[in-house]
């Protein structure tokens, strides 16, 4: 009794398949499956490895080209705030340029020239000045 | 004569107008200065405008084309995605088919695959 429980027992363990004909007996029991069955069961491994690559692939493809889009949107973000920074230094500097060119035309023109106009300014102020005070 | 005595006459009139007349002169000359520099600085910043407004454009235009490659990219990629599935599929019912034959017509190839493919053993 116990020799057969456990031929029964490591039969039951062990996977096993055989063909039958029809209305033939099983060797064992367990479940029957048709030749198309058997023929989809027989596909299936290497139909669902295919199908798990091509959907890696599909995934792998979305992220990467969503990834290009978001690394060409920040070039160009990129490219677009070095102009404008450059455009800004360009705006100051030729600011700079004319304030310089403006300053130079008036204190160029002479600075002797304010000098001795401001000295002729004094003396004559304070000649009026003098005759002024002595008419009276 | 007439002239020079008049100038004797008046010269504090004539230097105090002299100076008057100097004096708005030189007001004006200074005004003038100060709206050359605000021209020019007016002028400079409408250049950056229109210079900002064509990077912007620019940027735009950049950031349109890189969607509609994205959008292109993508249909291409679901496309072939969609051929891969069709071909999986295809290739599956050969397989299928093929499966289905052997079963009367080729038993041991059979047996190789399902030995091979779970390990199961083959019981005669």
């Amino acid at each position: 009794m116990y020799l057969s429980l456990l031929i029964s027992l490591a039969s039951a363990g062990e996977a096993e398949f055989t063909f039958v004909d029809r209305n033939q007996t099983a060797p064992f029991e367990g479940t029957l499956l048709n030749p198309q069955a058997t023929a989809e069961l027989l596909v299936l491994p290497d139909r669902l490895k295919a199908e798990c690559d091509i959907e890696i692939e599909y995934q792998v493809d979305l992220l990467s080209t969503e990834r290009e889009l978001q690394i060409s949107n920040l070039n160009s973000r990129y490219t677009a705030l070095n102009l404008e920074y450059q455009q800004a230094v360009q705006t100051k500097d030729l600011q700079i340029e004319n304030l310089e060119t403006i300053i130079s035309s008036n204190s160029g023109v002479s600075k002797w020239v304010w000098f001795a106009s401001g000295i002729a300014a004094g003396t004559a102020t304070t000649y009026v000045a003098y005759r002024a005070f002595n008419e009276q | 004569m007439i002239y020079l005595s008049f100038v004797k006459k008046y010269w504090k009139e004539i230097l105090l107008s002299l100076l008057l007349i100097f004096l708005v002169l030189k007001s004006r000359h200074d005004i003038n200065q100060m709206r050359l520099t605000h021209d020019a600085a007016e002028q400079a910043l409408m250049e950056q405008i229109e210079g900002l407004k064509q990077i912007h454009a620019d940027e735009l235009a950049a950031r349109e084309r890189a969607l509609q490659e994205y959008k292109d990219r993508v249909a291409e990629i679901e496309e072939k995605y969609i051929n891969a599935q069709d071909e999986i599929e295809k290739l599956s019912e050969e397989q299928t088919e093929e499966f289905v034959r052997d079963f009367s017509e080729n038993k041991q190839s059979l047996i190789d695959a399902l030995t091979t493919k779970y390990g199961f053993t083959y019981v005669p």
